[in-house]
């Protein structure tokens, strides 16, 4: 008798709640969105003075050292900036002598950039190994790397993902498969408990 | 407060701060800034703006400038209808961050009402579907792709909901109608949308020959039928549209391939899903998925559980796509065969199709934390907090978001809205599509505040074979090879055809064409009309025809005439 009076509130409250939800999911569709002082853009177009962080890397495959490396970047205000590439750890994040070649540009918001990235191998003169438009995905900081590869006796800078490089390439690579594993086997854990719990239960 | 009430609130409420979560900073500033790193969401302002000025032959006159650019293959009716409802109220930067800021709760919330309703799960157990489903892996990828409509689909656990009651012993005819409507809404939604739709129809709904014999079915697949065929004669109306033409199985394959979830992204967003143009990161929760895989030992008298379960299970294989690649080895796989017919490419995406295998997931998961919290809620309530976990750990939100300013660049305030306006773009390579479509849409969302129409096409995936671009090509020509003479015919075509401005993007060119550039636009327009290095775009725009020279009075045909002779 109780389950069976239990059963009917259930069924009874979720036909309620059928009714509150279609109520109330037609007052935010329409209600929330029909508000006149919506109707303009609020933002100041054009006022904002948003300065915005590039962080540029230029990765170098295994045993391949540099003499340096400068990326050209050119802002919308027409200054071309270069930036210098270094690889001792003097620059902010920079892990010496890991291959990677870091550097900074700070300037006015672009959405997208003309970059030219050059390297100097021991006793060679400058190459330049990529020259091109960069689209920034965001307006305050953004990161560009790029892979050092060498083709046919050419080098060029193929872009590539901007959250592992370096000696930090295995290791975060590790770490994201590890966390995301862990967390799988803990919950798999807790579930199975669950269900022991339950069987185990009169 | 009743009880149904403060569950409703508090499931809106929990959702509701999820989704501020999910897409900051989105909420701090909806009518000025874009928290999608690709590039779809500008070509969204764009047609928000647009649609309201269209009739009914839905010829966009402020695209593909003079010819006027048909639109019947438009991604979404719903924005489109929401845009037309909205003219004068809202904003079509705030409509689309409304889209992105209320789909995903109100997708969520249905999901949770079809848990609880169809398969009878208790409050706050259901919310678990709800979370699965609206905070999705695919759903982020349509956040940060900019499809912010692909995240309003209520419509999808709504039709699961009526497919459910239309085929049950206790089916009305209005269940009939109720899934023709939400199967319509989601065609209308995106095609994909329609397509998982189709699949989920089919799959919850086949019952015994008897039962779906009956009124509300044949109602339900009348009315969807007479749909179908209407959506289906509209498509063929409309211009070629986004199809890439396609020559063999390998490209195929390849198209398929990229547009397909891998067994990898199932557990983990990659670090390089931004680095293509795409965002495509299709993760399954793992509580969801752990859950759902335990619904065999609980399912004793689950209500739908076996069908849901089934349904889920096919269309994950669907979406793996043609290949599948397990320890470096890869396998052929169910979409195999559709790489041997070339029109299979227009399918582009099979992991659009995810959103019936989340929903099916999330239901079944919900309904086994129901199961296994019967007998001591307290100890399975950590699967909530789980569950929202994660919607944001596999996924990476809101750290993939971007923080873009829809600042529109100073140069195009002021502008006289006669004549049509020439963006020029550099060639770009097919390789480089995606670039292309980024300054093209980029270009079309600053429309809505100049008003000119634009001789590109504004919507639309074939960007370097468009009426406009050979117009743009024409003058790029023009200005740096001035072959056979072609400069001195830039002038009189470009305002025969009622171009009256034309803007130049200096640095999007070489150094070596800049000057070239400057200088032949000079010699065209005189000195540029207007310069701006704010927006985060140095623009120099060009004036070719004063406005008080232009004359409105039968100018479109003659431009029109015009555009015709010069292709």
């Amino acid at each position: 008798m109780v389950a069976l009076r239990y059963a009917q509130l259930k069924e009874h409250e979720i036909s309620s709640c059928d009714r509150t939800f279609w109520a109330l999911w037609l007052a935010l569709t329409l209600g929330l969105l029909v508000t006149p002082a919506w109707a303009s853009e609020a933002s100041d177009p054009g006022e904002a003075a948003v300065q915005q962080r590039l962080l540029l890397r230029v990765v170098a495959p295994p045993g391949v050292v540099l003499d340096g490396a400068t990326a050209m970047v050119e802002r919308p205000d027409g200054r071309t900036i270069p930036v210098r590439l270094s690889d001792d750890g003097t620059e902010p994040g920079d892990l010496s002598w890991d291959g990677v070649y870091v550097g900074y540009s700070t300037g006015v918001f672009a959405r997208y950039l003309p970059v030219e990235l050059s390297v100097t191998f021991p006793g060679e003169a400058r190459m330049v190994v990529h020259s091109g438009i960069e689209r920034i995905d965001d307006a305050y900081s953004a990161a560009l790397t790029w892979r050092l590869v060498e083709l046919d006796g050419a080098w060029y800078a193929r872009r590539t993902s901007s959250t592992s490089v370096g000696f930090e390439e295995p290791v975060n690579e590790l770490v994201g498969l590890a966390a995301s594993l862990s967390w799988a086997l803990f919950l798999a854990a807790y579930i199975t408990w669950l269900l022991v719990r339950r069987r185990a239960d009169p | 407060m009743s009880r149904p009430w403060a569950q409703n609130g508090a499931t809106l409420a929990l959702y509701a701060v999820i989704v501020c979560a999910w897409t900051w900073p989105l909420v701090t500033d909806p009518t000025g800034l874009s928290v999608s790193p690709q590039f779809d969401a500008y070509s969204l302002i764009w047609l928000l703006d647009e649609a309201p000025r269209l009739g009914w032959d839905m010829v966009s006159h402020g695209s593909a400038w003079p010819t006027g650019h048909g639109l019947v293959r438009v991604d979404s009716f719903i924005a489109f209808a929401a845009a037309t409802a909205l003219r004068g109220v809202v904003n079509p930067v705030l409509l689309a961050s409304s889209m992105a800021l209320l789909g995903p709760v109100l997708s969520a919330w249905a999901a949770e009402r079809f848990a609880a309703h169809s398969l009878r799960v208790a409050w706050p157990w259901s919310l678990i579907a709800g979370l699965c489903y609206g905070f999705s892996g695919l759903m982020a990828t349509a956040l940060l792709e900019g499809h912010y409509y692909a995240m309003v689909t209520p419509w999808l656990p709504l039709l699961a909901m009526a497919t459910l009651l239309a085929t049950g012993p206790r089916a009305r005819p209005i269940h009939g109608v109720a899934v023709a409507v939400m199967w319509t809404l989601c065609l209308l939604t995106t095609a994909y949308c329609g397509l998982a739709a189709s699949l989920l129809v089919l799959g919850l709904g086949a019952r015994s020959p008897r039962r779906l014999l009956r009124p509300p079915v044949l109602l339900a697949c009348g009315l969807m039928l007479a749909t179908g065929a209407g959506f289906t004669w509209l498509y063929l109306r409309g211009d070629g549209g986004s199809g890439d033409t396609l020559s063999s199985a390998v490209t195929t394959s390849r198209i398929l391939e990229a547009g397909s979830a891998s067994v990898a992204d199932l557990a983990l967003v990659s670090p390089d899903a931004e680095l293509i143009g795409h965002s495509i990161s299709p993760v399954l929760g793992w509580t969801c998925l752990l859950l759902f895989l335990t619904a065999p030992l609980v399912w004793k008298r689950l209500p739908h559980v076996r069908r849901l379960m089934l349904l889920a299970v096919v269309v994950l294989t669907i979406t793996m796509g043609p290949v599948v690649e397990i320890a470096g080895q890869r396998l052929p796989w169910v979409l195999t065969p559709l790489t041997h017919m070339d029109w299979a490419s227009a399918f582009r995406f099979p992991v659009r199709l995810m959103p019936v295998a989340y929903l099916c997931m999330g239901a079944i998961a919900a309904a086994v934390a129901a199961r296994l919290a019967a007998r001591s809620p307290r100890l399975a309530g950590p699967l909530l907090l789980f569950a929202v976990v994660d919607c944001f750990l596999g996924i990476g939100l809101p750290a993939r978001t971007a923080r873009l300013p829809l600042d529109v660049p100073s140069a195009y305030r002021g502008l006289p809205p006669e004549g049509g306006l020439l963006e020029l773009l550099p060639y770009f390579t097919s390789s480089d599509v995606d670039d292309a479509l980024f300054m093209r849409n980029l270009a079309c969302s600053y429309q809505r505040v100049h008003h000119k129409p634009l001789t590109h096409a504004c919507l639309g995936t074939r960007v370097n074979d468009t009426p406009g671009r050979a117009l743009n090509d024409y003058v790029l020509e023009g200005c740096l090879e001035d072959s056979d003479g072609q400069r001195a015919q830039l002038r009189q075509w470009l305002v025969a055809l009622g171009v009256s401005h034309v803007t130049l993007r200096p640095l999007l060119f070489p150094p070596n064409d800049r000057e070239p550039l400057r200088g032949c636009l000079s010699e065209l327009a005189g000195e540029p009309h207007a310069t701006s290095s704010d927006g985060g775009e140095l623009l120099v725009i060009y004036q070719l025809i004063e406005p008080q020279d232009w004359d409105p009075s039968g100018e479109h045909a003659l431009h029109h005439a015009a555009f015709m002779e010069f292709l």
